[in-house]
């Protein structure tokens, strides 16, 4: 297939094939999947500004799929989401800011690369942390018991956070918050823009885990919120790219064919794995990301984008292994009683 | 299909404002009719978008 407007010849097949792996993983973890998209469509022969521009306007059209699914099944909160949008753009800014100060230096390379291998490793223990105690809490409880003692525990921070009583407070019931500061809020979504902005990603990865862990929302709420502030800020991103001409369309519309279902999956899936294992594979994919950052600062950057789109097929795989296994349970469990 | 790519290849040359609201325009409307088309197929293979009950966390 030729496409005039980034000037490559790629096979639509490929295109659809990486829409729909990075859609399953986007659906599923509340990510754009930047991180993974650009470098392959740069492989695939687009230049680096077209692949960044068309990686925008996909996870425009993706973003806006997988948020309303989520909508559909409760799983996102306006009125945090609002807030998120409003603090995380001046937060891009700010880290974009960052970059040319570091630029000037001639130190943006490794300092990123070094910044973003921290930032991924670090979330990845925390979560890993998590699972640790939660598996000690299966041993000791069975599953149902430890989910809520996992429930306490995880929220014990965060309640921590939201007893700061600094004005204005607002509810979030969507999220089952009874009462947090509007500016921890604001916090997070600047701090969250400013890491987005400085590494050059959505943010998605560090966003996910900072409303769960520091907001207190369920997972499934944190991923369709996150979700939603994906969609503004890959709809500014897909203006500005293509005021400067750096979008192709066409192929976009392509990968949107294999992300529109990969990302429903990806969505509905969550309904069948439980939060905590949503987590599990989510600290398996940062791992692996930071593993491929790791290999292309040592010059490897071939063995990190094979090992980025692995990683993407293999965990969508496992997603729709384990909703398809859920399935299969529970329709076992459903002719046991009808027999 | 062709027609209407070409068209948007030759906003892209000949006005880069109008093909960036364009394109916006295209991959919102895209978005939209395409979720209600995999729903549907999706629908039919037996996996369905719907409310489960089950725990949180």
């Amino acid at each position: 297939m030729n496409l005039p407007i980034a000037g490559v010849a790629v096979d639509p097949f490929l295109l659809i094939l990486l829409g729909f792996t990075v859609g399953v993983c986007g659906g599923f973890f509340g990510v754009g999947g930047a991180f993974m998209v650009t470098p392959a469509l740069n492989i695939l022969g687009f230049p680096m500004p077209y692949a960044i521009g068309t990686d925008m306007a996909h996870i425009t059209g993706k973003s806006l799929i997988a948020s309303s699914s989520h909508h559909k099944l409760g799983n996102v909160d306006l009125r945090a989401g609002a807030i998120l949008v409003a603090g995380t753009f001046p937060g891009i800014e700010l880290g974009a800011r960052v970059v040319m100060k570091l630029e000037e230096l001639g130190t943006v390379e490794p300092v990123i690369r070094w910044v973003y291998v921290v930032v991924l490793i670090g979330i990845g223990l925390l979560m890993v942390k998590e699972q640790r105690r939660i598996k000690r809490c299966i041993k000791m409880c069975g599953p149902d018991k430890c989910e809520l003692n996992n429930m306490l525990d995880q929220q014990s921070f965060s309640k921590k956070i939201q007893a700061i009583k600094l004005k204005p407070m607002i509810k979030l019931p969507v999220s089952g918050v009874e009462e947090i500061s509007f500016w921890i809020i604001l916090v997070v979504a600047l701090t969250t823009g400013f890491f987005a902005g400085l590494l050059g990603v959505g943010g998605g990865f560090i966003r996910v885990p900072a409303l769960i862990y520091l907001i207190g929302m369920p997972t499934t709420v944190a991923v369709g919120t996150d979700l939603l502030e994906i969609f503004f800020s890959g709809a500014y991103g897909t203006l500005s790219y293509a005021a400067k001409g750096r979008v192709d369309v066409i192929a976009a519309l392509v990968m949107l064919l294999g992300a529109a279902i990969g990302t429903q999956i990806g969505v509905i899936a969550t309904n069948y794995v439980r939060g905590y294992k949503i987590r599990a594979f989510f600290a398996a994919t940062i791992f692996l990301s930071a593993l491929s950052v790791l290999l292309k600062q040592f010059n490897a950057g071939l063995a990190a984008t094979v090992l980025l789109l692995s990683t993407a097929v293999l965990m969508s795989a496992i997603i729709i292994g384990s909703m398809i296994n859920v399935k299969l349970q529970e329709k076992r469990v459903e002719s046991e009683e009808y027999l | 299909m062709e027609a209407s790519f070409n068209l948007l290849v030759d906003l892209h040359k000949s006005n880069h404002l109008m093909y960036a609201f364009a394109s916006l325009a295209l991959m919102m409307g895209a978005g939209v009719i395409l979720s209600s088309i995999s729903a549907f197929v999706l629908n039919l293979l037996g996996i369905k978008l719907e409310k489960r009950r089950r725990e949180e966390y």
